[in-house]
């Protein structure tokens, strides 16, 4: 395990772009993840939107013909910088749905992750209720961790001639500290969520609590865009008439659209990666989680 | 007023044989924010609540909801938007039962430094409480308060059936000013576009501004005709730009300035100045603001033989 001084990051970068496309934070106007030029990311605050709007870009060339068809698999190497594990985490659906894609997985394989820790969780983060942790390392090549003065670096696969620059060795001292602020972060995660009710959420498709929920909704496209882990696939309500605008919302869209991301989708566990961007900005304030807390309420009057 | 006295006053309301839903406002799940909700009994309606949180216009769910006879919760932003609905014909006034609040600003949350998972804001005198989790953060009220609100021409309700409070409870209104958009005008061109694009280039495409704007209503919208195809849905600058322009030119003379467009804009593109623009343009040319009152003409659907071109 390594150590990135803060002095040293600068350079570490210039390093890293000579060899891949990084993608980073930074701020303009909203946190948004760009190919960093030259400037500096901001690894501090959370992300607008998740790194599957780079992963699965919202167009993008799939092939060309003229006399002949030709068909076009990305090739950049793609880096993103200081995302958060729970992002990270959010591509285990996708590996396990899109296994035989073509397209995504000549990206995927091109992929590298250098992820960092939450030290400081949102106040409505709950990756603990399933089954991550604001310090997982699930997916990420690295897991950088801001001990103050520098980062305590995470090596995780094995591409590590690729990625490390010039680090010193981590002593106990910071290995401590980072246990340190692993421990007063899971403890921070106040917000739980009751997963247990998945099964029963499945049971509730005719119940007339979706109408209430749904009234509020405004059939926007933010959920699906900024939720990490909802694909094409899951967000059945652009297909269903959800953006088929003027006509009342259907009630029908928010079943489709929240028990999608929570049922086992061709055998693939479902996970959620308890990730809030989505709690964040939604404009009505309807968010999946709400769903799930209103689920509960549900089932306790009918007793199930 | 306080929030007992107005639940008392909507629970008359809900008594009432005619009236079949009101649309007010609740707390959200985590118990900060504010939601819309929809009061269908005297049981539902103590859920009721009213504060600086209360930042949504509740007029877009006329769009929605086709009853009888609707009550709805206004403040006096939100009402001109229920007024240049009615101008349009899109609602009957005799369907809507008015029930203005004197507004005296909202916040706009972005603005709190903490994120508050509970608790609520305080107002008292030119200052602003947010009280979370026990902990107290004191703000000034320029500080905290949404853009829109300092431009405010009427915070009183300009038409209302049932006031919950006094009409001298609202802020004192403001001129119509436009002060904020002039100096954008200063910029030059190159600069402006150079901004412009920075914030065009952020855009998703989610079409929550549109979606959320109590005034684009159309069944048909030009955005998703394809044939012809007028924008491409997919997401680019100049796509984006042109998206924007078309969704701001069909709202001239129309826009009542809620700014909700802005509010819910997930990536931070300050629609306020493209919207602010076209008023100020209608304002100048035909001295004529939008949603003034039932009677109203739509500027842009009026033709008089001594105008002058």
């Amino acid at each position: 395990m390594y150590i990135l001084k803060k002095e040293g990051m600068g350079k570490w970068i210039s390093f890293l772009r000579e060899k891949f496309t990084v993608f980073a934070p930074v701020f303009d106007g909203v946190m948004v993840m760009r190919v960093l030029m030259d400037e500096k990311p901001v690894l501090e605050n959370r992300m607008r939107l998740p790194p599957k709007c780079i992963i699965f870009p919202q167009t993008e060339k799939i092939f060309g013909f003229s006399e002949r068809l030709k068909v076009d698999l990305p090739k950049d190497k793609i880096l993103l910088l200081g995302v958060r594990p729970c992002d990270a985490r959010s591509l285990k659906i996708f590996d396990e749905m899109f296994m035989d894609d073509p397209y995504y997985l000549a990206r995927r394989e091109n992929l590298l992750i250098i992820a960092l820790s939450c030290n400081s969780p949102g106040v409505n983060c709950f990756c603990t209720s399933v089954g991550g942790s604001p310090f997982s390392s699930e997916n990420a090549d690295l897991l950088l961790t801001d001990l103050g003065d520098c980062y305590y670096v995470d090596v995780l696969s094995g591409r590590r001639r690729e990625l490390i620059g010039d680090f010193d060795r981590a002593e106990e001292e910071h290995e401590r500290r980072k246990e340190e602020l692993k421990k007063r972060a899971e403890k921070n995660m106040k917000r739980k969520v009751n997963t247990d009710i998945r099964k029963i959420l499945q049971k509730l498709w005719n119940s007339p609590l979706w109408e209430e929920v749904a009234r509020r909704c405004i059939s926007c496209g933010i959920c699906p865009t900024s939720v990490q882990h909802v694909t094409v696939l899951t967000s059945r309500m652009k297909i269903t008439g959800g953006s088929g605008y003027g006509i009342p919302v259907s009630s029908r869209n928010i079943p489709c659209r929240h028990l999608d991301t929570i049922r086992d989708l061709r055998g693939c566990t479902g996970i959620e990666t308890g990730c809030t961007t989505n709690l964040i900005i939604c404009p009505r304030i309807l968010r999946w989680s709400d769903v799930l807390d209103a689920g509960d309420v549900l089932i306790y009057a009918l007793q199930i | 007023m306080n929030l007992t006295e107005m639940r008392e006053e909507l629970k008359k309301v809900i008594r009432r044989d005619d009236v079949e839903l009101i649309i007010g406002y609740e707390k959200g799940t985590f118990g900060f924010h504010a939601r819309a909700s929809f009061f269908r009994n005297e049981k539902d309606v103590e859920r009721f609540i009213f504060s600086p949180l209360c930042t949504q216009n509740l007029s877009t769910y006329l769009k929605f909801e086709r009853e009888k006879k609707i009550g709805i919760v206004v403040r006096g932003c939100d009402c001109r938007s229920l007024l240049q609905l009615c101008q349009e014909n899109f609602v009957r006034r005799e369907n809507l039962l008015i029930i203005g609040v004197p507004c005296r600003g909202v916040v706009d949350t972005g603005k709190i430094k903490s994120f508050p998972l509970h608790g609520d804001v305080v107002e008292k005198g030119d200052r602003y409480t947010v009280i979370s989790d026990g902990k107290r953060e004191e703000y000034r009220r320029e500080e905290l308060i949404a853009e829109k609100c300092k431009f405010c021409i009427s915070p009183l309700p300009l038409e209302y059936d049932i006031l919950l409070g006094e009409p001298s409870d609202a802020k004192k209104p403001v001129r119509p000013s436009y002060d904020d958009i002039l100096k954008n005008e200063e910029k030059s061109i190159q600069e402006r576009r150079e901004y412009w694009d920075r914030a065009f280039s952020r855009c998703i495409r989610c079409h929550a501004c549109r979606n959320v704007c109590p005034l684009c209503f159309c069944r048909r919208c030009s955005l998703e005709s394809l044939l012809p195809q007028w924008i491409h849905r997919s997401s680019s600058p100049e796509e984006n730009a042109l998206y924007q322009i078309m969704r701001v030119f069909h709202l001239a003379g129309r826009c009542t300035g809620c700014e909700e467009c802005t509010r819910v804009c997930p990536m931070g593109i300050p629609l306020r100045e493209l919207t602010r623009k076209l008023e100020k343009e209608v304002f100048h040319l035909f001295n004529h603001l939008a949603g003034m009152g039932v009677e109203g003409k739509n500027v842009l659907a009026t033709f008089s033989p001594e105008e002058d071109f």
